[in-house]
């Protein structure tokens, strides 16, 4: 049963508390939380800065933009003028995704043999029985506020380690990424050749009758009605000079104005205007991000136009379309983990009512060590509301 | 952006079975990555004292950039709170759920606030306008634009 927990955390959820608490491996969970995007919680993607300081993934933080213009942690006036790339940023990120795998089984061995030498190993069965509150109590005399909110990730991050399932198991699974366009398990070496292959296998038909077809033309090539090649697309886009598209005033233009636009970056055409422009905004998005990685790590125009499908396939189709093979599979996997998580989740809520409060994602971020993220949401509140 | 929502909503998922709920919150219901179920109970003193609510989340694939939409569930088994931002019908005036929403905040820290906002009522009655909202009230609260009641919360 925790298995099955286990398994859809570590392969499809990556996250700072992966790591053991400061308590045990000093710096580790802040380094990686560090390196995280508090829009999506993935490592920074073509990472960008507003003038603030605060730094997101490019395509996270320009999509945000285009809903309002404010940096979403500290809610300073922003917009896409102010985007800086943050290139050192983006060079500790490719380090680090680099050296993570390693780390962290390092971290591991390190809590192991801490814990060998110590205390007797925890049984997994036991997972939440075993929370003692004399040594909570303990180590959050030692350390600050949040860390007793961590503390309790530790223990299942130590039962986790001691169950059967050899370290080697978890990081061999770990070579396997999810696909972004077909979320199939993918190994981490052939991702970019098996979404070159436009996923290998067909896909479902989720997606509207005609505008599906016509995705089909642009990935065929039928309506390149452009000029410009694939190959000679591709360079431009790897270009390191390549420029940014404009942001454009849908508003002002005719529907027609914005089909044009679009047959001139290869998209297709259908749809009503609202489509058009949801369809264009996106692409611009895209294209712009794209830019703001460096130039080896840029996608091809060809990738870019399958996310863009995903995206708009997921928009008209609520969130179940993104599954693009193996639907029932899925869902059944997902279901089950739930219904699984949901079961662990509340016996220890209510086994635990001593707990003070939990970490909103932006404390971690905005306010490490001061106010309480219960006070920082409130401010939020009260501020907002007098307007 | 279905992935991108599916993936934040994991996350979240595996931060509340990694660290619990903060008091007073617990997951009740969560079958996929659309409509979450959560309680919502104040402890402590207060004018909600032994009276726990049930939230609605509802997801979008647009989701944390676009806000989830949240309202108290009322069935009959949960009721209201009330209180003058909460109507009838379960749907919250609050600016953190409309335009005050940032990608940054979560689930969990949408709870926090609306706990904090019953925590701190000292006048238990409905919005003023409640009946002639309610009567006309879209079924999904982001549909509504609220003008956010101009006192404390
Ligand atoms: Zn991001
Ligand atoms: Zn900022
Ligand atoms: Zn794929």
């Amino acid at each position: 049963m925790n298995g099955a927990i286990d398994s859809l955390l570590t392969l499809e959820v990556q996250d700072p508390t992966d790591f053991p608490p400061s308590s045990e491996t000093p710096g580790l969970r802040e380094l990686d939380d560090a390196l995280r995007c508090s829009i999506c919680g993935e490592l920074y993607s073509a990472p960008v800065s507003l003038s603030c300081g605060h730094t997101f993934c490019s395509l996270c933080l320009r999509d945000n933009l285009s809903h309002k213009q404010e940096c979403p942690t500290c809610r300073q006036a922003a917009s896409e003028s102010q985007i800086r790339k943050n290139i050192m940023m983006e060079d500790a990120v490719k380090a680090w995704n680099c050296a993570r795998p390693l780390v962290l089984r390092w971290s591991k061995e390190e809590v192991s043999r801490k814990s060998r030498s110590s205390t007797p190993p925890r049984s997994s069965s036991a997972i939440f029985a075993h929370r003692s509150p004399k040594k909570k109590r303990k180590i959050s005399h030692e350390d600050s506020d949040s860390d007793v909110v961590e503390l309790v990730g530790s223990q299942l991050q130590k039962s986790r380690m001691n169950s059967n399932k050899p370290a080697s198991a978890t990081m061999q699974s770990k070579d396997l990424v999810d696909c972004p366009l077909c979320q199939k398990k993918v190994p981490m070496k052939s991702i970019n050749q098996h979404i070159d292959a436009q996923c290998r296998s067909p896909t479902s038909s989720t997606s509207k009758g005609k505008q599906k077809s016509d995705w089909q033309k642009v990935f065929n090539g039928e309506s390149s009605t452009s000029n410009r090649s694939k190959g000679k697309e591709k360079a431009r886009a790897e270009l390191e000079d390549a420029e940014p598209l404009p942001k454009v005033s849908y508003s002002v233009l005719s529907e027609k104005r914005i089909r044009e636009m679009l047959r001139d970056h290869n998209l297709p055409t259908t749809g009503d205007k609202e489509t058009l422009i949801f369809r264009h905004s996106r692409w611009v998005n895209l294209y712009n991000a794209n830019l703001d990685g460096s130039p080896e790590l840029r996608k091809s125009l060809e990738r870019l136009r399958q996310e863009l499908k995903k995206i708009e396939n997921s928009r008209s189709n609520g969130t179940k379309s993104q599954i693009v093979s193996d639907v029932n599979a899925y869902q059944k996997a997902n279901k089950t983990a739930f219904e699984t998580l949901v079961e662990a989740a509340r016996p220890k809520n209510t086994s635990n009512k001593t707990r003070s409060t939990s970490v909103a994602p932006n404390s971690s971020e905005t306010e490490k060590s001061s106010s309480p993220p219960v006070v920082e949401v409130v401010e939020v509140l009260t501020v907002s509301a007098g307007e | 952006m279905a992935a991108v929502s599916t993936r934040r909503l994991q996350k979240e998922l595996a931060d509340i079975k990694n660290h619990g709920t903060p008091t007073g919150i617990t997951l009740l219901k969560a079958d996929d990555f659309e409509t979450w179920y959560l309680t919502l109970e104040v402890l402590g003193e207060s004018l909600y004292k032994g009276e726990v609510f049930a939230l609605k989340f509802r997801f979008e694939p647009g989701y944390p950039i676009s806000s989830p939409a949240v309202q108290f569930v009322v069935d009959d088994k949960f009721r209201a709170p009330l209180h003058p931002h909460v109507y009838s019908n379960g749907h919250i005036c609050a600016s953190i759920l409309g335009t005050e929403w940032s990608p940054v905040l979560s689930v969990i820290s949408v709870c926090i606030t609306l706990q904090s906002m019953l925590a701190s009522c000292k006048d238990k009655k409905r919005p003023p306008d409640n009946d002639r909202y309610v009567a006309h009230a879209p079924e999904n609260p982001k549909k509504t634009q609220f003008v956010y009641h101009d006192d404390e919360v």
